[in-house]
């Protein structure tokens, strides 16, 4: 099923001013239900901007958003589509937790009486304790609770789309394998899921499709193996792919009988062992 | 170099404190890289290091100077310069040759000294074709370059970074470590490194892993990254490279054990058959 269909759009920030900059030319894009898509490109190609496309946020400057039947009126639309910023632990501004994750669930229309379950599902499904954390000040809280937090309170409008825009940026290891899980864990609830990403080996681990912007323009878009093989494509983009995955390659170039298309470390250890055992898979 | 005796450090003397027990000596031109989870007392420490916070207990010293000793704090600030995460919130000037000379101005070095100053630190961090430009308006890589440069114009010794490459994308990433390489092994600039990228920890000549405020291991990358299961239970990842050596040597080929380098890993693996 089409969730959100993007037809050659373009977006122009401050359009007809000295400071007017166009952030994206000829976008064309389609997302459909329970897609898993990682949207990379180096900073300035445009993703943000791509990403507040996909919300329905911006209108763009010619062409067409369509989100879901394209019936939905614009004020209704944060329904369908969550989008989480950048670092969105700065837009923090409730007293205590259970009015912060409540907010956009009350003006979605959820009822007085429902919402705490509400809250505290969201609160769950993002790893923090209800019951520790439910009066407590949001700004009293870590950083990556503080995250956290921030996407309970989109989980608890519950949308089917979800977008983060580099979720995992600034995070140590244990909150990285943290949020990767719940972006895995949201998809296979059957919501569509698309974020931004710097972390080549996070996208080469999770992403079904990933979205490669440069300069405005989409420049590659497909299954994620496929992206990861154009390499000297990535690497004028600015990007670099896993080292695990750069490795296997060299190794193919340099005559060793692997099938170098392994993206993560699993997919590298694999192709090795095999290859060290003697029965090599070429 | 620079010593830190017994430190110990708490905001709030009901908690537990942030930092303690901890005894380091950094060398000059020297590049430390300290590791640990969120929250393992990485930034507080490196913030002690130019006085930015000061011990509740013990020392740290610059060359023989304390950042205790009011009077002597200047001195110290100016031998130990800070490169922070988020490149916005470090600029003062309207432009990018003003910002780099903020620094020397301060310290009242005549005119020609600082123009000296900048115009060489322009050239070194290739800054020249963005000279007049406003800081505000550059990218992430840029800016960081930028605070690189205002620490060569200060001709400070010791260079503290807090995670300055965590919100770049991997080419400005790479202009801002290659900038540092050079600070290091061209000026023998010492630079003491915090990250979150494993990958990252291996440009170093020394790793000290920081766990609930105390100095849990010290050793070279190799030795650091030689105990998987360890580094873990700290927190923290393995450099991709690591992680597969390790795989292979627990899968029974030992000839892998401990490597972290991709060509390394390469070379055992073309002989291996």
């Amino acid at each position: 099923m089409r969730q959100i269909e993007i037809k050659n759009c373009s977006y122009t920030y401050q359009p007809g001013t000295i400071n007017s900059h166009q952030a994206l030319y000829d976008i064309n894009l389609a997302v459909d239900a329970g897609e898993l898509i990682a949207i990379i490109g180096h900073g300035g190609s445009g993703k943000s901007t791509l990403a507040l496309l996909l919300a329905g946020l911006f209108v763009p400057g010619s062409g067409t958003v369509t989100i879901g039947d394209g019936n939905i009126p614009p004020e209704q639309l944060f329904r369908e589509v969550g989008l989480v910023f950048q670092y969105p632990e700065h837009q923090l501004f409730a007293q205590n937790v259970f009015e912060e994750v409540a907010f956009g669930a009350r003006n979605a229309g959820v009822a007085e009486d429902y919402l705490p379950i509400k809250v505290r599902q969201s609160l769950e499904t993002v790893g923090l304790d209800p019951d520790q954390y439910w009066y407590s000040s949001p700004f009293e809280l870590s950083g990556g609770q503080k995250r956290r937090v921030c996407i309970a309170s989109l989980l608890a409008i519950d949308p089917g789309i979800v977008i983060l825009d580099e979720p995992t940026a600034g995070l140590d290891a244990v909150g990285k394998k943290w949020m990767k899980a719940l972006i895995s864990s949201l998809n296979q609830q059957g919501k569509t899921v698309i974020w931004i990403s710097h972390d080549m080996s996070e996208v080469a681990e999770l992403a079904r499709r990933v979205i490669v912007l440069e300069q405005g323009r989409i420049i590659l878009d497909g299954d994620t193996a496929d992206i990861f093989s154009c390499e000297d494509q990535l690497a004028a983009s600015g990007l670099e792919i896993p080292h695990a995955a750069r490795l296997v390659r060299e190794l193919k170039a340099k005559g060793v009988p692997i099938p170098g298309k392994a993206v993560t470390v699993a997919g590298a250890f694999n192709e090795l062992i095999a290859y060290l055992g003697g029965d090599s898979a070429d | 170099m620079i010593e830190i005796r017994e430190l110990e450090f708490h905001y709030d003397k009901e908690k537990p404190p942030i930092l303690k027990g901890i005894n380091l000596d950094i060398q000059e031109g020297e590049w430390l890289t300290i590791l640990g989870r969120n929250g393992s007392g990485k930034s507080t420490l490196a913030r002690m290091l130019n006085g930015l916070l000061l011990p509740s207990s013990g020392e740290v010293s610059v060359d023989g100077l304390s950042t205790t000793e009011p009077e002597q704090l200047w001195q110290v600030r100016e031998k130990v310069a800070f490169v922070f995460q988020n490149p916005e919130n470090q600029f003062i000037a309207t432009s990018v040759a003003d910002d780099i000379a903020f620094g020397p101005e301060n310290l009242g070095y005549p005119r020609e000294e600082i123009t000296k100053r900048v115009e060489r630190a322009l050239d070194l961090m290739h800054l020249q074709k963005i000279r007049d430009k406003a800081p505000h308006l550059l990218s992430g890589g840029e800016k960081q370059r930028v605070a690189l440069a205002g620490a060569l114009a200060m001709a400070s010794k010791y260079l503290v970074l807090d995670e300055p490459t965590s919100m770049l994308d991997p080419q400005m990433r790479r202009t801002v470590l290659d900038s540092l390489q050079f600070l290091h092994s061209e000026l023998g600039m010492a630079i003491i490194y915090i990250t979150n990228i494993m990958e990252e920890a291996l440009l170093s000549e020394r790793i000290i892993v920081l766990d609930q405020g105390k100095i849990a291991r010290q050793g070279t990358p190799v030795e650091i990254f030689a105990d998987q299961d360890w580094l873990l239970s700290m927190g923290l990842d393995l450099p991709q490279i690591s992680q597969l050596a390790g795989m292979l040597t627990k899968a029974g080929y030992n000839q892998f054990a401990g490597i972290v380098d991709s060509q390394q890993l390469m070379e055992k693996i073309l002989c291996a058959r």
